[in-house]
């Protein structure tokens, strides 16, 4: 078995076919957990037991889950020392979904803390390295994800995408990272980091498998009000047919050769027959300081529960303590600034300026989609950052859109650089359009393999 | 100096759900500690609200009895403050727009009508309780946690101890008769704070106003603003200012103590409550909240001071829900209302208590009330002679007309001997034709017996003493 190219798909297929059992496949995966997890670190916690024979759509398929996502009776930590020794009493229901249709869970997987971090820097446990080349960040916040699949320990990853957060270690580890549209999947059991940004996400290998685990995943959840149904059923779309939104000045700061990248992708969809709009919803300072805002806000409120009574309780320390010793600096800061726009005399000036800005550019985008189906731009516009380079670059630029106004997104290798690190492009489309973004993302997978850009 | 009281009360109320607000663990109160909880009431990590549409049902009901503007589009936010009994670090209530808004209410206090402002009624979860164990440790029970509650808020327009204890009063019997809460005030299912602030009579600035908390029952509201009115008059007397804070109100020891001042005050964070999506309340939930909503209890006093029953029995009617239920029975099909009232608020209701059952418990109905009335106003049936009849229906039903047949039947042998004795002496050729052995003479000794008896007398037993007696004259 190859490791490093096998998809959902495939295992999917051999087993149904029974041309290898689950079985085989589990004590395979958990071989090559414990032979090179201990290179890369991408797992918090490792679930091997012995199951029967299962089935469904994703009988013996090896999927990891993002630590901030609930396992009934399995420790989740969001890689914080919060939640050290704390053990979820209920499923989330992705967990649900996943184990219905059969797939094989292989465990729990790094974050940056509480999921906040780009760059897979902020673990309160342990660093996670990048499979790609261990020389490099894993991106984040699901670096564990990013590198339970790109280090052949599983086959998907379930992570949580708030502002970038599956798309960015997905590209870092040249990988597939799917941001669907809000509400899709329902978050019950998704550890809240900011509610109305937080989206469950998925990293595979290539769109396919992100279209064939969505429709495992999404679906209206009575336990999540605010998910819905969103069609997930086939979408026939030639990339002749299409109109995309594109503009230089998404590449005015990019590196040149990420700028070759993304150039090459709108060359090759224009070859196509597509067309493209000189337009773009990204670099908006206004709109993504009234992310932060909201995000901290929010964050600020979700965490308010750990208050060192139900967990972090054995440090036997008081409210403040417990707090000021047990979350990490970022955690803090972010907590911080929350509760400054969240204070009386701030809240209309801060949180519902930032509101109303979010209204707006919901309004903003809506109207951009009845024009064209997908905005392309750079995931992210410089190179994989290393471990000394990382702190001067915003890796969220072009991915906290689609958090801030709900739309699907997607991440797909188009190229490698110099040091053969994957360069990425984003393509991002109305809400509920998720059939559709898959569908294109496939086919231009598929146009950039036989081109031969990755 | 003469000063006028100012104030305003928050009213908080258990909603009669079967389940949480949040997610579907048992409303109910008492048993084990933290046996009705779940994750999603205890906040574990990862959980979210899911909301019972059977609470926004009753928090509608109350907006709309309570004569609310309903926020067509309404939403939850969250409160934020640290408690340990608070498993989330915040409450999810409303704020900016709450179901109902700028409603009133209509009471009565002192025989007036009064009529007092509702600025806002929302729906909210309840926290948790704190035990406080003998062993000197604190722990906690999560079953109250997440318990539908609605808060009503008034405009600061009552003005006295008494006005406060029958408003309260008042608004207990709304929430009973629309069936939103059960009020019941000894499991806490009814709680309120109040302001209380004092301005010299005649002037129209309102001082700082001062929040009393930990109110318990309505005679301890009473008691509260007393105490609190009292304070601030001295203080006010003296010269100085009332400042703005929190009491805690100790009603043992009849005393307030503070909790916060103005600058220590609590800054909740109010925010929208982003797992919620905002409710959207159409005709038809509005139709379905509020299509059968009992009439106001000052409607219901009018009706019944029209339809002649006195003042004492009007308040009696009204202060309990049974009753009035009951009589409402009897209103419809009665040409004796007033009677059918003094016959339930006196006899009726000393008999419940005698008999320790409630009217849905006894055998009762409006329709023998009706009959009994009737006959007390034809003079045919005493007062005292109904109390019986009313006691023996109470506890085996049937028929007034068989309870009175049965009230009026000789049932002393000792009467019976005594008339028997009479028809035998006077009737000697009768006796001495059932001597020779003529059957139908205790035929006719019978009649003569019943009909000095007035026919009231049991047949069989009347026929055996008859026999005994002609058996003795030989």
């Amino acid at each position: 078995m190859n490791f490093d190219t096998m998809t959902v798909g495939q295992i999917a297929r051999m087993v149904s076919e029974k041309k290898i059992s689950s079985g085989e496949v589990s004590k395979m995966y958990f071989e090559r957990i414990r032979k090179e997890d201990k290179n890369f670190r991408s797992y918090i916690t490792v679930c091997e037991e012995e199951k029967g024979e299962p089935s469904g759509r994703l009988a013996g398929v090896p999927i990891s889950i993002k630590d901030n996502i609930c396992m009934k009776g399995t420790l989740t930590t969001c890689a914080s020392r919060m939640l050290e020794g704390y053990v979820s009493p209920y499923n989330a229901h992705v967990v649900d979904r996943l184990s219905s249709e059969g797939a094989l869970i292989t465990g729990k997987t790094n974050l940056d803390e509480f999921a906040m971090g780009s760059f897979g820097d902020n673990s309160a446990l342990f660093q996670t390295k990048n499979p790609v080349n261990v020389n490099y960040l894993p991106g984040g916040s699901s670096s564990g994800a990013a590198a339970s699949v790109a280090g052949g320990m599983c086959v998907a990853a379930i992570g949580s995408d708030t502002g970038g957060s599956v798309r960015i270690p997905a590209a870092f580890c040249g990988l597939c990272g799917f941001k669907p549209t809000y509400g899709a999947i329902s978050r019950f059991g998704l550890i809240a980091y900011a509610s109305s940004l937080d989206t469950i996400g998925i990293v595979t290998r290539n769109a396919t498998d992100a279209k064939l685990l969505s429709s495992v995943l999404f679906g209206k959840d009575e336990r999540d009000m605010t998910s819905y149904d969103v069609n997930i059923g086939e979408c026939e779309i030639a990339l002749g047919d299409i109109r995309f939104a594109f503009s230089d000045k998404d590449l005015e700061d990019a590196e040149t050769e990420i700028a070759e990248v993304i150039c090459r992708v709108r060359d090759l969809l224009l070859r196509a027959g597509a067309s493209c709009v000189d337009k773009t919803l990204f670099g908006n300072a206004k709109s993504d300081n009234a992310y932060r805002v909201l995000a901290c806000a929010e964050a600020t409120s979700n965490l308010a529960r750990y208050d060192g009574i139900r967990y972090g309780g054995k440090s036997g320390l008081d409210v403040l303590r417990t707090r000021e010793e047990l979350f990490g600096e970022e955690v803090k800061r972010r907590i911080e600034y929350g509760n400054f726009v969240l204070a009386k005399e701030n809240f209309e000036k801060y949180f519902k300026a930032a509101a109303d800005e979010r209204t707006r550019v919901i309004k903003e985008t809506e109207m951009l989609f009845e024009d064209v189906d997908v905005i392309i731009s750079p995931l992210c516009d410089f190179s994989v950052p290393t471990y000394s380079n990382a702190s001067s670059c915003r890796a969220d630029r072009f991915t906290v859109a689609a958090n801030f106004a709900g739309n699907p997104a997607i991440s797909i290798t188009a190229g490698r650089d110099k040091n053969n690190m994957p360069v990425s492009v984003q393509l991002m489309s109305a809400r509920g359009c998720d059939a559709k973004l898959l569908s294109i993302a496939e086919k231009l997978e598929q146009l950039l393999l036989k081109e031969g850009a990755v | 100096m003469n000063y006028e009281a100012i104030i305003g009360l928050e009213i908080h109320a258990e909603l009669k759900t079967r389940t949480k607000l949040f997610c579907s663990c048992k409303n109910e109160f008492g048993g084990e500690p933290n046996s009705r909880i779940c994750p999603v009431c205890t906040g574990q990590p990862g959980t979210l609200p899911y909301v019972n549409g059977e609470a926004v049902r009753l928090a509608l009901r109350a907006c709309l009895a309570f004569g609310c503007e309903i926020n067509r589009t309404s939403k939850q936010c969250r409160k934020h403050y640290f408690y340990p009994d608070l498993p989330k670090g915040y409450q999810i209530s409303q704020r900016e727009t709450p179901l109902g808004i700028s409603g009133c209410f209509e009471f009565i206090s002192d025989g007036q009508v009064k009529c007092v402002g509702i600025e806002q009624i929302h729906l909210e979860e309840d926290a948790g309780k704190l035990v406080h164990r003998s062993d000197g440790k604190t722990a906690i029970d999560y079953n109250r946690a997440g318990v539908p509650l609605i808060e009503i808020v008034t405009s600061p327009e009552l003005h006295s101890a008494q006005e406060v204890r029958d408003f309260l009063e008042s608004v207990r019997l709304r929430l009973l008769r629309t069936g939103v809460s059960d009020c019941r005030m000894e499991q806490g299912s009814l709680r309120c704070d109040v302001n209380v602030s004092l301005r010299r009579a005649g002037e129209a600035v309102l001082n700082d106003r001062v929040e009393m908390k930990n109110i318990n029952t309505f005679s301890g509201a009473a008691r509260a603003v007393e105490h609190e009115i009292e304070r601030q008059c001295k203080i006010l007397d003296s010269g100085e200012a009332v400042l703005a804070e929190t009491r805690k109100w100790d009603d043992e020891k009849r005393e307030s103590r503070l909790m916060r001042t103005k600058e220590t005050a609590v800054d909740y964070k109010f925010m929208p409550e982003p797992d919620i999506p905002a409710y959207v309340i159409d005709e038809k939930a509005l139709t379905e909240a509020g299509y059968d909503i009992p009439e106001s209890d000052v409607h219901r006093n009018i009706r019944y001071e029209k339809a002649g029953i006195s003042r004492n029995d009007r308040e009696r009617l009204i202060a309990d829900v049974d009753m009035s239920d009951f009589f409402d029975g009897c209103i419809s099909s009665s040409q004796n209302a007033s009677e059918c009232a003094k016959l339930i608020v006196g006899d009726v209701a000393s008999l419940l208590t005698r008999e320790n059952v409630t009217l849905s418990q006894s055998r009762l109905t409006p329709g023998m009330i009706v009959e009994i009335a009737d006959l007390i106003v034809s003079g045919s049936l005493g007062r005292g002679n109904a109390k019986v009849i009313l006691s023996k229906l109470l506890k085996n039903g049937g028929s007034v007309a068989n309870a009175a047949a049965e009230l009026m039947s000789i049932d002393d042998d000792a009467v019976i001997e005594e008339t028997v004795k009479v028809i035998i002496a006077d009737n000697p050729k009768a006796v001495a034709d059932y001597k020779k052995g003529k059957e139908n003479a205790v035929t006719y000794l019978t009649g003569q017996c019943m009909r000095s008896l007035r026919g009231r007398a049991n047949a069989e037993r009347l026929k055996t003493i008859l026999l005994n007696e002609l058996k003795g004259e030989n």
